[in-house]
């Protein structure tokens, strides 16, 4: 368990510390290796999932005098801002399904599934259903597939049935408002038609998924509007959209009872493959037209997506704000978390990563399942534990368990 | 009492003992506790420094140890004194008129130690008892005591030249405060985690004041906080702080006030102000500090 941490803080976050400290020296900031190190095991203690704690931990360990805390700021958002942790992920990362069009994605049930590494399979003892649970998604063989995709059906189902079970709490709490009784009541010739109830800060919950399929994303991007799929059914008000060089609603697609049509029909209602992805052009769509204010309080707003953005730099991190702002919860799910090299603060990620309440790794039926736990969690719970599931996904992808 | 293994933690601890704090000093001391390094504390008189060390010190159940600095403080006053009147009742007792090395050895053991702060902090370590040092107002002491200090910081042992060294494996809980009259050296600041405590928003004033103002009205309580944020936007010799708001806040609950109005500040301004060139500013100012909008 250590040890996967261990290396996760090594390598290109030391880098980019030491990079970091030099700048600061360059400034007259007194930065010692004992600093340095001590930096490495805050890091390892507060996580990297909130930005203004990365940040407040750094100031903590860095900055010895209010003036210097000054300055200080300005060059961790500088520096911070921009810098792509892993230097050499200039490329988005390969995964089994490159970009080859919806024609490959079509066929990634009959295909990429039977690609699996054998070798992987012959790592497995006794407990099938572990490993299922563990395995990457892209990694699944096809005579896995039956099995998964009806633990996927059962996760959404299980789902749909604790987010009612906490609506009918709700329901018997709720408030009588006789002010807006009455006044419908007017338009009625004066009677009570129907009491009205106060709205409560906690209805019931909007969910708003945003999927990437773009090339790198399509098998995950799969999984998850399977899993949508079913929620829908159980839960009628989640709206689900994919996005690659722009956004599509297809929520009127996945009320399709089969969900091998379903998907058809999302592959050919225009998303374009071939392009990368926009995702600032994507998300303020996703904002202007179909985030409804009145629902915000209630809104819970579910991206799910590598980070890998093509689009105009800045845009993103606008829109995440934005659409922050206008939600209760927001959520990004990552396969890329499944790999403890990986540094959430790359690229497109780093821009997304200070709005975010809740960073999650999705590659997995067991990641998919800590993901509905997180969600019908309600109330902010944990709403700043992201470091902790952070650090726990990273030994997770390594270990398998966390406790 | 179990440690925090969170910042979110660490608020929570706080706040049950009665202190409001936000994400940025909780990391410090979130970070003090985990890395065992020391915490120094930097702001105006009254943001609560020492407040935050005592009710650390409470609720993770450890003693609080406190070295009240002042200029002149020396290493018998902090560290540790030996204790001549015992010394020399113990050999006269012995009753040799010259006595033997033997004797004079003996007189140099623990028993005739008187352990200060520092050492008591230490001593208290090493045996298990974990404490809380709070190293406070530092900025008063004389340099040479931060010489010595540093010293202290980096390897948590005393060495007493008649006895030994005495160390510990674990090490206290060091809170520094200071309010900056002068700059403390460098080098003690690189050794610890540094935190500058502003002044509280008027939410987490406000916080505080309902807390330690018990029975106040929520109005009055509410006009305080949006009153003591706008003054302190101006200039004084010595601003108020926490402290300074609780003590006003006290004072109106007595006068059965629920409200501000500018009679009743003018009547009670010597609990925001001591000097007179501070007052007279004041004076001008209430009408502007009254002023409309009112905390929500
Ligand atoms: N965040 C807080 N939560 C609760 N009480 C507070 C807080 N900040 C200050 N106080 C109250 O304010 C008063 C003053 O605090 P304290 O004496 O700790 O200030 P200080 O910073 O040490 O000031 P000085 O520099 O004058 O020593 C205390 O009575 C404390 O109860
Ligand atoms: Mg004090």
């Amino acid at each position: 368990m250590k040890g996967s941490r261990q290396r996760l803080l090594q390598g290109s976050l030391t880098q980019a510390m030491l990079a970091f400290a030099q700048r600061l020296r360059a400034d007259k900031f007194i930065i010692t290796p004992n600093h340095l190190s001590d930096c490495l095991r805050a890091m390892d203690l507060v996580g990297m999932a909130s930005r203004r704690r990365f940040r407040l931990m750094l100031e903590s360990l860095l900055v010895s005098n209010q003036e210097e805390l000054f300055r200080f700021r300005e060059h961790f958002a500088d520096f911070w801002q921009d810098q792509p942790l892993l230097a050499q992920d200039d490329a988005p990362p390969k995964t089994l399904l490159s970009r080859e069009g919806p024609a490959a994605a079509r066929s990634i049930t009959s295909v990429q599934m039977e690609s699996a590494q054998d070798d992987q399979r012959e790592t497995i003892g006794a407990g099938l259903e572990i490993v299922k649970s563990s395995m990457d998604f892209s990694k699944l063989r096809l005579e896995d597939l039956e099995q998964v995709q009806s633990q996927v059906l059962r996760m959404a189902r299980k789902l749909g049935k604790r987010l009612s079970r906490r609506q009918r709490s709700v329901k018997r709490a709720r408030k009588l408002d006789v002010r807006r009784s009455l006044r419908r009541g007017l338009q009625h010739g004066g009677e009570i038609v129907a009491p009205v109830f106060r709205a409560r800060r906690q209805g019931r919950l909007q969910i708003y998924a945003l999927v990437d399929i773009s090339g790198s994303m399509a098998v995950y991007g799969y999984f998850f509007l399977l899993f949508l799929h079913s929620l829908q059914k159980v839960w009628p008000s989640t709206q689900s959209y994919v996005f690659s060089t722009h956004l599509t609603p297809v929520s009127q697609h996945l009320a399709e009872n089969d969900f091998g049509r379903a998907w058809n029909l999302v592959l050919a209602s225009g998303a374009n493959w071939s392009g990368g992805t926009d995702m600032g052009e994507s998300f303020f769509d996703f904002y202007r037209k179909h985030l409804r204010p009145a629902s915000a309080s209630r809104a819970v707003v579910i991206v799910v997506s590598d980070g890998w953005d093509r689009g105009a730099a800045g845009r993103m991190g606008e829109a995440m704000d934005l659409i922050g702002q206008h939600c209760r919860r927001l959520y990004w799910l990552n396969p890329l978390l499944s790999s403890d090299k990986y540094e959430p603060i790359c690229q497109g990620m780093s821009q997304a990563l200070p709005h975010l309440d809740y960073f999650l790794p999705f590659y997995n039926l067991k990641t998919l399942e800590d993901f509905c736990h997180s969600l019908e969690g309600g109330g902010d719970l944990g709403r700043w534990s992201g470091s902790r599931i952070w650090a726990e996904a990273c030994e997770a992808g390594q270990a398998g368990t966390t406790t | 009492m179990t440690e925090p293994d969170s910042v979110e933690a660490v608020i929570q601890m706080l706040a049950q003992g009665g202190y409001y704090c936000d994400d940025d000093l909780a990391m410090g001391v979130f970070l003090a506790i985990k890395l065992g390094k020391p915490l120094f504390l930097e702001g105006e008189p009254g943001v609560g420094k020492t407040e935050m060390a005592k009710v650390l010190a409470q609720r993770l159940g450890r003693r609080l140890i406190r070295l009240q600095c002042y200029e002149g403080l020396d290493i018998s006053t902090a560290v540790y004194e030996w204790n001549y009147a015992k010394q020399l009742l113990s050999l006269r007792l012995a009753g040799d008129a010259a006595p033997g090395r033997e004797a004079l050895e003996d007189v140099f053991g623990p028993e005739f130690l008187l352990s200060r702060p520092l050492l008591d902090a230490i001593r208290s370590e090493s045996q298990g008892q974990r404490v809380v040092l709070l190293i406070d107002e530092l900025d008063r002491a004389d340099e040479e005591f931060e010489a010595f200090l540093l010293e202290l910081l980096s390897d948590f042992q005393v060495t007493i030249p008649e006895m030994g060294t005495v160390g510990s494996d674990t090490v206290p809980l060091v809170i520094l405060t200071s309010n900056r009259t002068r700059e403390i050296h460098d080098a003690i600041k690189r050794r610890c985690l540094y935190h500058w405590i502003d002044y509280p928003s008027p939410e987490k004033e406000l916080q505080i004041v309902r807390a330690k103002a018990p029975g106040i009205d929520e109005r009055l309580a509410r006009d305080i906080c949006q009153f003591m944020n706008r003054l302190r936007q101006d200039d004084y010799l010595k601003r108020p702080g926490v402290a300074e708001s609780l003590d006003w806040a006290q004072a109106l609950v007595l006068l059965h006030r629920d409200h501000l109005d500018p009679e009743v500040v003018r009547q009670t301004k010597s609990c925001l102000f001591k000097n007179r060139q501070d007052l007279r500013r004041f004076q001008d100012g209430i009408a502007g500090y009254l002023g409309a909008g009112a905390l929500e």
